[in-house]
């Protein structure tokens, strides 16, 4: 079975819009990083069955290296994989085991909103059942409450996370930059490097805790220093770059859950060489470090300028 | 010219010697830069001067390419042109290309896709505009490719006389050029059927209606021939096309191809690449506009050599060293391509930067094909400031890490492909990274194509 073919022939029930799934559709993935574990879902071991939604729609930042990391990381492993690509009205299979949502432009947001309203009730379901539900920026935001435009109109949300996002007041400036976020896990605290770039202001309700603090860069809202959500096994960040292969024990993490939805050992989650990876995060935090230094020189440059200003009035 | 004037030009020259006898590089941003902060007016007094007007090229792969060659032909055919020839698009590139030609009557600008908008109003309507494409490329400075469309199509509301020659493969530059009702030449490829399955794309949704656009063939990135099944949006139709199946590029590189529609004739290019055989047609579109003679034309492109880093060649010892500049998916791509459509064994080198001028962000890194379009290469190394974040790349797109290296500098990189024993290396940087290219390989010898 082709990952093609799993998108259409392994969904069950009645697609959302038949019309829209009859046409032929472009996938924007190289067949050869899904393979792998296509051919693993063969065998008698449990196999994780992950979801892209919006895979052509939502495509901006980078997202395909979220799902080579995601593929890449359980082949390595041998963990069976399938993967089922799943576009504006197509139908998505029951019992998925790990659900990902990426970033888009702003002109398809409100056709993406519309169609995941319709998969709610599909949604909420693979979250209560421990399913992994993993979203990056548009994909965080259009998971919680409401999103308010500029001009105050109101584009629902899922309302699964306990936030809400006001979009960027006349003259507030778009988060932009590297970023790193220091991230609480139970054998203790890890590091999150990646690249954010967002205009929307997120604020976290009492229901949902932060996925973590934010060491440099600007987070959910640029102030109150929290960055991305999580609750349950449902997990949502700003951060692109993309985020998982850098951040390799994130990607081991979602594994780790998603195996566990699927029937499997966690412990089939073991180390492997991640030098690679872990030079790249240590980059991407050093590219952070030194725009904070940079930024900082010229405050520091400002004000000695204001000071010596005052000096001469 | 006016008295007024001769300040910021004497201006804008002093420094551009001055940074010339520092040894700071190529001097062809920084003089404007200063003379736009200190003569907002330097602009379009100039351009008050184009007394033959003015033509500009944007998009975002392709300009440099297109005017340079439209520079030529232009040239050959006796005009006096100002040019700002270096890829250096922004207002403070064109100012300086106007210090260094203050009394010419033509102005051919390539024009940076996001200032557009702003470089027309600063200078003058212009008489003809150049599309090339929409990609997506520095997502951090610019946002979507959908913001960049809105520009262009309040920009052209406000140019009621200007000619547009416009690549019809490409959904979103089709639609602006249609939206706008402003004539418009098409040009595009035939013949083709494939060959951008997997190729992550800026326009999957109808510009017009937003349903799923679908394509019968798509070939590189977005453009294709598509069709709206909901609106009957479609691919307009061509007045110049290049009959892309019939491509046959020689083992020297030339390229040649037969051309249909407004010129009936081969066309023959000494840079290899399906995306050069765009630059040609927009050049061709433009320069029939202009009033140069397609034969004439066709001879100047014939011997069009390319700029410093678009796929220009040097040569030391037995080393050969390709340079192209690779700076957005869609443009790497077509060059992972172009490379591996070469036989023989070869060697690798990327120069990632992530410094304002390339974007910061690059996770547009991660949007290659590199799983499908990787050639196969005898061994890769990576530098530049994100060099590890490419090698990571690397290692998820099926490369063996063993095959995989990163050092600090290019001149390392190298000397570690030399000591190797390979001779055939292609050299792909970012936009940044051309400077230290240039610096490293001042020394060798360039190769004639």
């Amino acid at each position: 079975m082709s990952a093609r073919d799993a998108v259409t022939t392994g969904a069950s029930g009645e697609p959302v819009n038949p019309g829209h799934s009859a046409r032929p559709r472009q996938t924007d993935y190289p067949a050869e990083i899904t393979r792998a574990g296509e051919q693993a879902c063969q065998a008698s071991l449990p196999c994780i069955e992950a979801v892209h939604l919006y895979p052509t729609t939502m495509n901006t930042y980078g997202d395909r290296g979220n799902v080579a990391a995601i593929t890449r990381r359980a082949a390595w492993r041998g963990i069976p994989l399938r993967w089922h690509f799943v576009e504006l009205g197509e139908a998505a299979p029951e019992g998925a085991d790990l659900v990902f949502i990426g970033g888009g432009q702003d002109r398809v947001q409100g056709a993406v909103a519309e169609d995941l309203g319709r998969r709610r009730d599909w949604l909420a379901a693979a979250a209560a059942s421990g399913a992994v539900i993993f979203g990056v920026c548009a994909g965080l935001q259009l998971l919680g409450r409401r999103y308010v435009a500029a001009d105050g109109s109101e584009l629902p949300g899922l309302g699964l996370f306990d936030l809400e996002t006001l979009a960027a007041k006349p003259g507030e400036w778009r988060l932009i930059g590297n970023v790193v976020v220091e991230v609480a896990m139970p054998a203790g605290p890890r590091l999150l490097a990646g690249f954010e770039n967002h205009g929307g202001r997120t604020r976290l309700g009492p229901g949902s805790q932060p996925l973590g603090r934010v060491l440099l860069g600007r987070g959910n809202n640029g102030t109150d220093g929290t960055e991305g959500v999580r609750q349950g096994t449902m997990l949502a960040t700003y951060l692109h770059g993309p985020v998982l292969p850098k951040n390799a024990w994130l990607t081991d993490h979602l594994l780790t859950l998603a195996l566990t939805h699927a029937g499997g050992d966690p412990a089939a989650i073991t180390p492997l060489d991640d030098s690679f990876e872990l030079s790249a995060q240590a980059e991407a935090i050093a590219r952070a470090e030194g725009d904070a230094q940079a930024a900082h020189g010229m405050q520091e440059k400002l004000v000695a300028v204001a000071r010596r200003l005052r000096r001469a009035i | 010219m006016a008295g007024m004037e001769l300040l910021p030009r004497l201006t804008a020259r002093a420094l551009a010697s001055a940074i010339k006898l520092a040894g700071a590089g190529q001097a062809s941003s920084l003089p404007g830069k200063v003379t736009n902060r200190l003569f907002p007016g330097y602009l379009h007094a100039h351009a008050a001067g184009l007394t033959e007007g003015l033509a500009i090229v944007t998009g975002t792969n392709g300009k440099t390419t297109t005017a340079n060659m439209a520079a030529l032909v232009l040239q050959d055919a006796g005009r006096q042109i100002v040019h700002n020839f270096e890829g250096a698009n922004l207002l403070s590139g064109i100012a300086t290309a106007f210090s260094r030609r203050p009394d010419a009557r033509f102005a051919l600008l390539e024009v940076d896709e996001a200032i557009a908008p702003l470089a027309v109003r600063c200078l003058r309507p212009p008489g003809a505009i150049v599309l090339t494409n929409l990609f997506r490329d520095q997502l951090d400075r610019y946002g979507e490719v959908d913001r960049l469309a809105t520009g262009w199509q309040k920009m052209l509301e406000e140019l009621p006389d200007v000619t547009l020659i416009a690549n019809a493969d490409d959904p979103l530059v089709a639609w602006v050029a249609q939206q706008s009702g402003r004539p418009t030449v098409f040009f595009g490829v035939e013949g083709l059927t494939e060959g951008a399955g997997n190729e992550v794309s800026d326009v999957t949704t109808c510009p017009r209606c937003a349903t799923m656009l679908h394509y019968s063939a798509r070939w590189l990135s977005q453009l294709g021939e598509y069709d709206c099944p909901n609106c009957g949006f479609a691919r307009p139709p061509r007045r110049l096309w290049a009959q892309a199946d019939r491509l046959v590029t020689a083992p020297d590189g030339t390229v040649t191809v037969p051309l249909g529609g407004d010129v009936q004739a081969g066309l023959r290019l000494r840079v290899p690449g399906l995306h050069t055989v765009y630059n040609a047609l927009g050049t061709l579109a433009l320069t029939s506009h202009l009033g140069v003679a397609s034969e004439q034309a066709l001879a100047s492109l014939a011997r069009y050599q390319p700029v410093f880093g678009r796929w220009s060649c040097v040569r030391r010892g037995q080393t050969l060293v390709q340079v192209n500049l690779a700076k957005n998916p869609a443009g790497m791509n077509q060059t992972l391509r172009t490379v591996g459509a070469v036989p023989g064994p070869k060697a690798l080198i990327f120069v990632l930067n992530d410094n304002i001028a390339d974007g910061r962000d690059i996770s547009w890194i991660w949007d290659i094909d590199m799983e499908d379009l990787l050639p196969e290469a005898e061994a890769i190394v990576t530098t530049g400031t994100r060099r590890h974040e490419m090698a990571l790349r690397l290692k998820y797109a099926g490369v063996p890490t063993a095959k995989v290296q990163t050092t600090p500098s290019l001149a390392a990189a190298l000397e570690l492909l030399q000591r190797r024993g390979q001779n055939s290396i292609y050299l792909l940087p970012t936009y940044t990274a051309l400077k230290e290219v240039r610096r490293t390989l001042a020394g060798w010898d360039p190769v004639a194509q």
